[in-house]
C-alpha cells in the first residue's frame, strides 16, 4: 500500500498542503507578540488533524472503494479472509497515517526550532495519540463500507463521527450541569451516543503534550484500554457483517 | 468406470435478490449441473440471466437461498477464499498505480507464495499471457485487452485446477478476442478445467466441450454443441439460443 500512495497523486497532493500549512503557521507566528512558537505549535496540532483525516478518507476509504469499483476486491476476496481483507486495509492505513503524523511532528519541531528557538519533543507524543485517535476513525469508516454505504456518504458519517466524538463529553457535562435540561429520554439518549460513538476525547492530551503540561499516567493507560478494546469491538464487528454480506 | 466426482457440482441453486418497492427479483432457480475435470463448460444467456449470479454463488461472494455448491465433491462454505479456483471478474481492472510484475507478485503473496519462489511463478505466467515484455510497465499505461491478460496472469497464480471466468472477452477487440480464446484453448489442453460465461455465441461455440442456455434464472438446456442444436432443431447456435430466449420469454 505504502509504494501504491508513493504514486498517487494525491499523496503528494497532502504533502503539499501540509507544506502551505507549514508555511502558514509560521505566517500566523510573526503575527505574535512574544509567543512564535505557541502559534507554530497550535496550527501544526490542527495541521496534523487535518492531514490525518485527508488520510483516513482519501486514501484509506476511498482506495477501499475503488477496489470495489475496479472489481478488484473480488480476486483479493478468492484468496484470503474477509476478515483478513479488512485487517489488510486497516493496517495499509494506519501505516500511511502514521508516516504523515511523523512527517508533521518533524516540521513542526523543525519550525519552532528554527524560527522561536525552542525544542519540544513532546510534538512526536502528540502525534502517537493522533495516529491512535484516527486509526479508530479509521477502524469506523471500515465498518461503514462494511454496512454498504456509498463513498460519498461514508465520508460524511465519519466526518460526522470525528465533530461528534469531540462533543459527547461536553453534551454529557451540558446534562450533568444544567441538570433541568431536556427530558430523561434525552439525557438517555446523549448517553447511548457517547458509548456507541467513540469519544475522541480520550485522545486529546496533544495540547498539553506540546505545552510540556503534566498528564496523569492513570489517564493515559484508560485511554489505551478505551483505544484497544474500541477498536477491536469495531473491526470484529465489521468482519462479521461482512462475512455474512453478499458483495 | 470413471468414479471421481466432478470438479464443481451445484445442487438446485436459487437466489432472490430485493429490488426497489420491496419487489423479490429472482436471479437463479434451481440451478444444477456438474464441470468435469479438464472440461470447459461455458454458460450463454443474454443480459439480466443470471450468469453473473451464478458465478458469484460458485466463487462464494454470495449465499445462495437454497441448494449447495460441491467442489471435488466437499461442499464449499459461503465466503471463504477458493484458494484452488482461478477467478477473473466481468469488467475487472487490476490496481493501475502497480506495474505488471508487482501486480502478479502481490497477488502470489496473497496466495502464501514464498518470495523465492514468487518471481519465477510471475516470469512464467507472464510469459503465458504475453505479457512478459511489458512486466515493468505501470498498469495504468496498458490497454483494456492487455489489462484483461494481466487480469487473467493473476488467476492463474497458484496454479489453480478450475478456472472461472466471468465475460473473458468483454470489451476486447477481435484479435484480442482471437487471442484470449487461443489462450482458454491452449489451457484445456494443459488439463484445465473451465466455466465461464458469456453473452458471444462464436466463442462459446468455439471453445467449449458443454453449452448451457441459462434465460431468467433458469437453466433451459446444457449439452454438447451438436445435442443443443439436435434438441431445439436449430442449424446452428444463434437459432438455437433465440428459440429459447423466446421460449423463455413467451
Amino acid at each position: 500500500m505504502l509504494q501504491e500512495s508513493f504514486r498517487s497523486k494525491l499523496f503528494w497532493g497532502i504533502v503539499l498542503f501540509l507544506m502551505l500549512f507549514f508555511v502558514f503557521s509560521v505566517y500566523i507566528s510573526f503575527l505574535s507578540l512574544d509567543t512564535p512558537a505557541r502559534f507554530i505549535l497550535n496550527a501544526g496540532m490542527a495541521g496534523l488533524s487535518l492531514v490525518c483525516l485527508a488520510v483516513t478518507i482519501l486514501f484509506g476509504l476511498f482506495s477501499m472503494y475503488e477496489e470495489k469499483a475496479r472489481f478488484e476486491r473480488y480476486v483479493i476476496l478468492n484468496r484470503i479472509p474477509r476478515a483478513a481483507y479488512l485487517m489488510g486495509k486497516f493496517s495499509g492505513t494506519v501505516v500511511i497515517q502514521a508516516l504523515f503524523a511523523v512527517l508533521t511532528a518533524a516540521g513542526i519541531f523543525f519550525l519552532t526550532w528554527y524560527f522561536a528557538g525552542e525544542v519540544h519533543y513532546g510534538i512526536f507524543a502528540a502525534a502517537f495519540w493522533a495516529i491512535l485517535e484516527f486509526s479508530l476513525l479509521m477502524a469506523v469508516g471500515i465498518f461503514f463500507y462494511c454496512l454498504g454505504t456509498s463513498f460519498p456518504l461514508n465520508a460524511m458519517l465519519v466526518l460526522a463521527t470525528y465533530v461528534v466524538g469531540h462533543s459527547t463529553r461536553e453534551a454529557m457535562l451540558s446534562f450533568v450541569g444544567l441538570g433541568q435540561f431536556g427530558s430523561q429520554i434525552h439525557y438517555y439518549f446523549v448517553k447511548v451516543l457517547c458509548v456507541v460513538i467513540p469519544d475522541f476525547d480520550f485522545f486529546n492530551f496533544r495540547l498539553a503534550l506540546i505545552h510540556s503540561e503534566p498528564i496523569a499516567p492513570g489517564e493515559i493507560l484508560i485511554s489505551m484500554g478505551y483505544w484497544a478494546c474500541y477498536l477491536a469491538a469495531v473491526l470484529i464487528l465489521s468482519s462479521v457483517i461482512l462475512k455474512q454480506k453478499d458483495i | 468406470m470413471n468414479t471421481r466426482p466432478p470438479v464443481v457440482e451445484l445442487k438446485h441453486l436459487g437466489k432472490t435478490y430485493k429490488g426497489k418497492k420491496k419487489n423479490v427479483v429472482t436471479a437463479l432457480k434451481d440451478l444444477s449441473f456438474t464441470v468435469k475435470q479438464g472440461e470447459i463448460v461455458g454458460l450463454l444467456g443474454p443480459n439480466g440471466a443470471g450468469k453473473t449470479t451464478a458465478i458469484k454463488l460458485i466463487m462464494g461472494f454470495a449465499v445462495p437461498d437454497k441448494g449447495e455448491i460441491l467442489f471435488h465433491g466437499q461442499r464449499q462454505k459461503f465466503a471463504e477464499p477458493r484458494p484452488n479456483t482461478g477467478y477473473l471478474p466481468e469488467s475487472f481492472k487490476p490496481n493501475p498505480h502497480l506495474t505488471v510484475r508487482e501486480y502478479i507478485l502481490f497477488h502470489c503473496g496473497l496466495s502464501g507464495i514464498p518470495k523465492r519462489l514468487a518471481k519465477k511463478e510471475t516470469d512464467t505466467l507472464l510469459g503465458h499471457v504475453g505479457m512478459d515484455i511489458f512486466a515493468g510497465r505501470k498498469i495504468s499505461d496498458l490497454s483494456k485487452g492487455m489489462g484483461q491478460r494481466v487480469g487473467l496472469a493473476q488467476a492463474f497464480v497458484g496454479d489453480p485446477d478450475l478456472l472461472i471466468l466471468d465475460e473473458p472477452t468483454s470489451g476486447l477487440d477481435p484479435v484480442g478476442r482471437s487471442e484470449m480464446i487461443d489462450f482458454l484453448i491452449a489451457q484445456k489442453q494443459a488439463g484445465k478445467t473451465i466455466f465461464f460465461c458469456s453473452h458471444i455465441l462464436s466463442e462459446v461455440e468455439r471453445v467449449c466441450d458443454r453449452i448451457g442456455i441459462l434465460v431468467k434464472g433458469e437453466l433451459r438446456l446444457l449439452d454438447t454443441r451438436d445435442v443443443l442444436l439436435e434438441k431445439t432443431d436449430s442449424k446452428d447456435l444463434d437459432e438455437a439460443f433465440k428459440k429459447e430466449v423466446l421460449c423463455a420469454q413467451s
